[in-house]
């Protein structure tokens, strides 16, 4: 005991050195190039359908930004036609204010046009976007999707989509600004060449400036995102965890980590902030210094005569809407890199190469086939060079039941994968009915063969719906005949609204055997001539088991049954046993017959325990090596 | 809407490729696809039907200044730089009238989070220090159970324990057993004081548990909860959750302990692998392992496994409590299970089922009783088999 009181001397007053609270993830790139050809025509792709509408807008936004320029130049009208002295006239003033009403109507439905139709051009471009993303998820293998988080997937579907979002909206606006720019320098020089002139000589430094700045934004803008993300990943966290880090008494400590990183998070925030800020008092001298040029040269020729003073009018007008485009196209190249980068993640997912498709004339499975199911000589993995299966063969005949028994890793799953053809064998026959599986159309294999999963997975929906989840037109009826026979009907009625009873994400508000019951029952209805059973191994109070036991048997009634078998009733009521070990065969045989053999199954059997799950991979190895030996 | 279906989808993949169900789940996005995709729309016209009639009105205004303004000064009462002057300023005023617009939008926002912000400040710490509570001391170990009644806050009907009694001193383990939703966690969680007692008193070698200070009651309570959560972060900052100034050497050894210190090791990061959500997984009996380990770290006085063995093979369930029979001397140990073979060698038994103590005793004298202890006894032993379940001995 003489460590421990040595332990005992650990100085607590420091910086603890294991404790961290948050991770970090690695952010996904945000800006990409600004232009990429690829990705254009791939988006443009999804736009081309409303192409007529993305015209029609892009006309209402050339509409829109004419009445803009036009504005000051009715008023400019105004001022030097009807109200200079020496040239008041009434009826230039009826003239000027009709054209002024008629340029504001134009304007008002032009802006409405333009951003209604754009908005939702965008939103529609959007909902194909992710439709495509999420049919196409539905056809690429599952060895992509075993490696791909769901998250990740997510983030893309959601975060990604919404990203191409802002900016197809703003590509519209951008042809405005541009017309708009060109525009007001155009007007400017027509109206006065030389004071126009003197006036744009601002304009290059804004450019100047924000050419500087942008960069530097940039990277305040993107640290403040990712100091964000940080500390707000901390306290998640910490909301998950709390059971823990109340019981472990970790509060003072997180305490600490935390205020770091939302003292960080402030710190590039106020950064961020100054760099946004900064542009404005810049904007706004540069504004004045342009006006007070207007004025004083303006104001001197006004004087002397060779300049109208409605001119000086309008050339204010167009000062104040002068800088606005350039701040939005600047805005426009970041908008372009992030949807860039955004836009190579959509095609990625899009890319994904379905690589488990409908052979040509691949022909429907009947239920009129026998229902046997066999492995010849098959050959399997997820990695090159790792096989998982190695060249196994075995077949269960029409009606029969058997149980796979192997450690975690031995390939039971994956065998039971490969029936359903979830992924294609690297060599040998997968054969359902009597047909190789990969001649077959994959509908008519999910029609004939059930599966059910360890982990019984439930939709949100009511209870009757997840029971006929895969045959929607069954009835009510044979729905609570299936519950029935499988032992699920009464505590379904004792739910409160029964069979309607809406069951929260994921099933939450059953317990794990109440979930597998029902999963059963969804088997039931599929009515399938096989069926493909993975044993929940997880624990489950005795009762609940027992009724689980007594479905099994009512489930696999004239049906031919291969099941991952966890529980020792159900290895010992199988026809035959296959014991897996390393993805190969070592044993088969009934349960009397394996015993008598007095091979690996007897020795784990006579091990005594409950289940055959309890037994861990090393321990079988460490048993196998130990029968080698003997 | 649309999230969760796309969340739900990707999570069950399998369930949806099991069933071939790929068509109906289409159907099932396109409905959620449309209706989101209406509300967007509803949206859009909402926003642009803002700010097109704020733009408009603005204009408009303009245009009025222009006529009224114009005729007086076709009648000479102002000059056209009065005018002039007008409009320019009104030219200015287009983006402070903008602003207020977008101002009273977030004002209204900032309102509603706000409320909900200080309704979280607000909230009432139901648990805390007793008004000069003391550090709880532990001299002889002994936890006490005394009349002990709970009830859930809001959930009427019938209080969810009561008439809860026992007693357990130091090197002593008591086993809680009884089917689900017979309130056999609740205990755990009443001694760390997750929650107060509705009635009667759990005490700490007489000392009541509400009337110490909650962070020494805390650091002298180990529960190993039933559903691991590990941090991401390392395997050595897991372990060592509660006590990050530990030194390697016991880390090690509370891995030894519960039996995970071989497996660690074995990997290429070793003590370093990152675990957690989006670190390596381990399996259900690892991540219970290290949630042990945890514990240990503590050296509590008093440990409660909160069923928290179930996915821990029955072999190495029994080398974790040899491993820590020597450390047993000085703890009390509550093992809560509805497998009798991680708790039948308890000294003490409970059966508790509808929130009462229904049996007492030790294996041999309920198995003698013959009563439900008995009868959930017969019920796990293997079919047609009359022997005793693993770890029996």
């Amino acid at each position: 005991m003489s460590t421990q009181a040595d332990d005992d001397k650990e100085d607590t007053s420091g910086r603890p050195t294991k404790a961290v609270v948050g991770s970090h993830r690695d952010e996904e790139e945000v800006f990409g190039k600004a232009y990429d050809p690829r990705i254009i025509r791939r988006i443009w792709s999804f736009v081309r359908p409303y192409q007529s509408r993305i015209f029609l807008s892009v006309a209402a936004v050339l509409v829109f930004t004419l009445t803009q320029l036009a504005i000051p130049l009715v008023i400019r009208y105004a001022i030097d036609h009807g109200m200079t002295a020496g040239r008041l006239d009434r009826s230039v003033m009826i003239a000027a204010t009709g054209a002024f009403t008629l340029v504001i109507l134009i304007n008002y439905a032009a802006s409405y046009v333009q951003e209604s139709v754009v908005g939702k051009v965008a939103e529609n471009v959007l909902s194909d976007l992710r439709r495509a993303m999420f049919s196409h998820l539905q056809r690429v293998s599952l060895s992509f999707m075993d490696k791909t988080e769901v998250g990740r997937l997510m983030s893309r579907l959601q975060g990604d989509v919404n990203s191409m979002q802002e900016f197809l909206e703003t590509s519209v606006m951008s042809v405005g600004d541009i017309v708009l720019l060109f525009g007001i320098v155009s007007v400017l020089l027509w109206l006065d060449f030389r004071l126009g002139l003197l006036t744009l000589s601002t304009m290059p430094v804004l450019f100047v400036v924000r050419l500087f700045w942008l960069p530097r934004a940039k990277v305040a803008f993107m640290a403040a995102h990712e100091t964000n993300s940080i500390a707000n990943g901390a306290l998640a966290e910490g909301i998950h965890g709390v059971r823990t880090v109340q019981s472990l008494e970790r509060q003072h400590v997180n305490f600490d980590l935390y205020d770091e990183k939302v003292l960080a998070n402030l710190n590039t925030h106020l950064r961020s902030a100054k760099y946004a800020q900064v542009m404005v008092p810049i904007v706004d001298t540069l504004t004045g210094i342009a006006m007070a040029t207007v004025i004083v040269v303006g104001g001197s020729m006004v004087l002397s005569h060779s300049l109208d003073i409605g001119v000086m009018v309008a050339f204010l007008f167009y000062i104040q809407r002068f800088f606005d485009p350039i701040r939005s196209l600047t805005m426009q190249y970041s908008v372009m890199q992030r949807a860039m980068a955004s836009g190579q993640r959509i095609s990625e997912v899009l890319d994904v190469p379905v690589d488990v498709s409908d052979r040509q004339g691949a022909v429907a499975l009947t239920r009129y086939m026998d229902g046997s199911v066999e492995f010849r000589n098959v050959t399997f993995g997820y990695r090159p060079n790792q096989p998982v299966l190695k060249n196994i063969s075995f077949r269960v005949n029409p009606g029969e039941t058997v149980a796979l028994v192997g450690p975690t890793g031995s390939g039971k799953s994956s065998s039971m994968a490969l029936v359903h053809r979830f992924y294609d064998v690297w060599s040998g026959q997968v054969l359902v009915g009597g047909h190789d599986v990969r001649d077959l159309t994959q509908d008519s294999l999910g029609d004939q063969v059930a599966m059910v999963l360890q982990e019984p997975f439930l939709f949100s929906g009511s209870v009757l719906e997840n029971i006929r989840y895969h045959k929607t037109g069954a009835s009510r009826e044979e729905v609570v005949r299936a519950a029935k026979a499988v032992g699920a009907h009464d505590f379904i009625e004792n739910l409160p609204d029964g069979y309607d009873t809406e069951l929260e994400q994921r099933g939450g508000n059953l317990s794990l055997g109440q979930r597998q019951l029902i999963s059963f029952a969804r088997a039931l209805v599929a009515d399938a001539k096989i069926l493909v059973l993975d044993e929940a191994t997880a624990s489950i109070d005795s009762y609940t088991e027992m009724l689980i036991q007594k479905a099994l048997v009512k489930l696999l009634e004239g049906r031919t049954g291969l099941v991952i078998a966890h529980r020792l009733a159900t290895i010992r009521g199988a026809d035959r046993i296959i014991v897996l070990q390393n993805g190969e065969i070592v044993e088969s045989g009934n349960h009397e017959q394996l015993m008598a053999g007095k091979g690996l199954y007897a020795r784990l059997y006579n091990m005594n325990y409950a289940s055959f799950d309890d037994i861990s991979g090393e321990e079988m190895a460490m048993d196998a090596a130990l029968g080698k030996a003997t | 809407m649309l999230s969760r279906v796309m969340d739900e989808n990707l999570g069950g993949i399998r369930v949806v490729r099991a069933f071939a169900a790929q068509r109906h789940e289409l159907e099932k996005f396109d409905r959620a696809k449309l209706s989101a995709l209406e509300l967007a729309n509803q949206r859009v016209d909402i926003r642009v039907a803002n700010t097109s009639a704020m733009n408009f009105s603005f204009l408009a205004a303009m245009g009025l200044v222009l006529w009224f303004g114009g005729q007086k000064v076709i009648a000479g009462q102002i000059s056209v730089g009065t005018l002039a002057q007008f409009l320019t300023f009104m030219t200015i005023l287009q983006m402070p009238v903008r602003q207020l617009g977008l101002m009273v939008n977030s004002f209204a926002r900032a309102s509603t989070c706000g409320t909900r912000l200080f309704e979280l400040l607000d909230a009432e710490l139901d648990i805390e220090d007793a008004p000069g509570a003391r550090d709880l001391v532990v001299t002889d170990g002994v936890l006490r159970f005394d009349n002990v009644g709970f009830r859930y806050e809001g959930a009427g009907g019938r209080p969810t324990l009561s008439g809860i009694s026992f007693e357990a001193r130091s090197g002593e383990t008591v086993g809680i057993v009884g089917p689900p939703g017979s309130g056999k966690s609740t205990i755990a969680h009443l001694i760390p004081r997750f929650y107060d007692v509705t009635s009667g008193s759990i005490t700490i070698d007489g000392q009541d548990i509400r009337e110490v200070a909650l962070q020494s009651l805390r650091k002298a309570v180990g529960v190993v909860q039933q559903d691991a959560f590990l941090f991401t972060t390392s395997i050595e900052n897991n372990i060592a959750y509660g006590n990050p100034w530990a030194r390697e050497t016991r880390i090690g050894q509370a891995a030894e302990y519960a039996q995970l210190h071989n497996y660690i090791i074995g990997l290429p990061a070793g003590y370093t692998t990152v675990v957690g959500e989006r670190g390596a997984s381990l399996s259900g009996g690892q991540r219970q392992r290290l949630t042990i380990a945890r514990s240990l770290m503590l050296r509590p006085s008093v440990l409660v496994f909160d069923d928290s063995t179930a996915a821990i093979d029955a072999g190495t369930e029994q080398r974790i409590r040899a491993a820590m029979k020597r450390f047993a001397r000085d703890r009390v140990t509550l093992i809560i299970s509805h497998r009798l073979s991680s708790l039948m060698h308890a000294d003490q038994i409970l059966f508790v089922e509808g929130g009462r103590v229904v049996e007492r005793g030790t294996h041999e004298q309920l198995l003698a009783l013959g009563g439900r202890y008995r009868a959930l006894y017969d019920l796990q032993l293997r079919p047609d088999d009359d022997r005793p379940l693993a770890g029996a001995a």
